[in-house]
């Protein structure tokens, strides 16, 4: 009865840490600067894309489901929404269990709460994710603009 | 003695179940140059940066020709009547303002150098739509040679074609005629700048 109990807490102690981990070749960087227009008259494009992020989750047994979340810290430009920030995932990754959710089309984020990206069972390593601009309009002054893209795991 | 170890250890089982929750560990530093503070106390994650850098953009394109010609009075104490330019021009424009210092707007001026004594250009420029403020009867002549006047004010953030631009050529002054150049077209270059507005 007592090692019962004793190996039962010995299981418990040693449960794995879920960890998750954006492991982005660089910080996603929009400099539009090479594609600034060449003729008066024209002007950025609406859109721009960037495949520079990878997610990882990882110390998690192989059965234990998870849903990975998005949000922004701020808007972009100025409090307003008028450039917005998307992402996407374009690819499985690699570990046991591929996954779901989150492929098919890019998920807006927003400041006030996470949205829900996609999820997965086990870990899984190097999960490569699509960020977007859109809105990039001629009412944008220039400069830099910045914000965090916060993902955070949460198992189920 | 077997009452005391079973009682201690259902104290550290009650204990192991009360701690939080075994899978909430954050990723406080993340990996890669993009990592982050972790998002949340309770869930692990992961925050990344996102930098978007847009340009300065001040491009302007003016219709590269016009042509004028000044027909002659056939009364005595007439001077040359003001003809408006042909060639239909117009302009292009995409410019923007600093996020740093929205209150700095631009303009556009023109400048020559080669207007000819007696001779004046009036130059109407529709301001865009989006912004800007047109200075109605901007004029070059001999004594502005070097100095730019300007045609449209205000301007921010824009990105328009085919704007409308009036070029006129009139004497100076009606009482003083200018310099004739026979059969030989006369070239007067205009040079149309984007520039600071203050």
């Amino acid at each position: 009865m007592y090692r019962s109990i004793l190996l039962f807490i010995l299981c418990l102690s040693s449960a794995h840490a879920i960890t998750l981990t954006q492991t982005a070749s660089s910080d996603v960087l929009f400099d539009l600067t090479p594609v600034a227009p060449t003729d008066a008259g024209d002007y950025f494009a609406d859109s721009y894309t960037r495949d520079k992020t990878l997610l990882t989750i990882d110390g998690i047994p192989n059965n234990q489901k998870w849903k990975v979340y998005a949000r922004i810290s701020n808007f972009v430009h100025g409090g307003s929404e008028k450039i917005r920030i998307k992402v996407k995932r374009t690819g499985l990754g690699t570990g046991v269990n591929a996954p779901t959710d989150g492929a098919t089309g890019f998920i807006k984020l927003t400041v006030s709460s996470y949205k829900y990206f996609f999820k997965g069972e086990g870990s899984r390593f190097d999960i490569p994710v699509r960020t977007r601009i859109e809105g990039i309009g001629v009412y944008d002054d220039y400069g830099d603009f910045n914000t965090m893209i916060e993902y955070k795991v949460e198992t189920y | 003695m077997k009452n005391y170890n079973k009682k201690l250890l259902i104290a550290s089982l009650l204990a192991v179940l009360a701690s939080p929750a075994v899978f909430a560990g954050d990723d406080a530093n993340g990996s890669g140059t993009g990592e982050g503070a972790a998002t949340n106390g309770m869930n692990p994650g992961d925050t990344q940066t996102a930098t978007i850098t847009v340009p300065e953009v001040a491009l302007i394109d003016v219709t590269n020709t016009i042509s004028a010609t000044l027909v002659a009075p056939t009364d005595a104490g007439d001077n040359f009547a003001e003809v408006t330019a042909s060639g239909n021009p117009d302009y292009d424009i995409s410019a923007n303002i600093s996020a740093a210092n929205p209150g700095n707007t631009r303009k556009i001026v023109a400048t020559s150098s080669q207007v000819p004594l007696g001779w004046k250009f009036t130059i109407d420029m529709a301001a865009p739509t989006a912004s800007g403020t047109s200075v109605a009867g901007a004029t070059l002549t001999n004594a502005t040679n070097g100095t730019a006047v300007d045609l449209v004010t205000g301007i921010k953030n824009v990105a328009e074609k085919n704007l409308g631009l009036t070029v006129k050529i009139a004497p100076e002054s009606a009482n003083v005629m200018p310099s004739y150049t026979v059969n030989t077209g006369k070239t007067v270059d205009i040079v149309y700048t984007i520039t600071a507005d203050n």
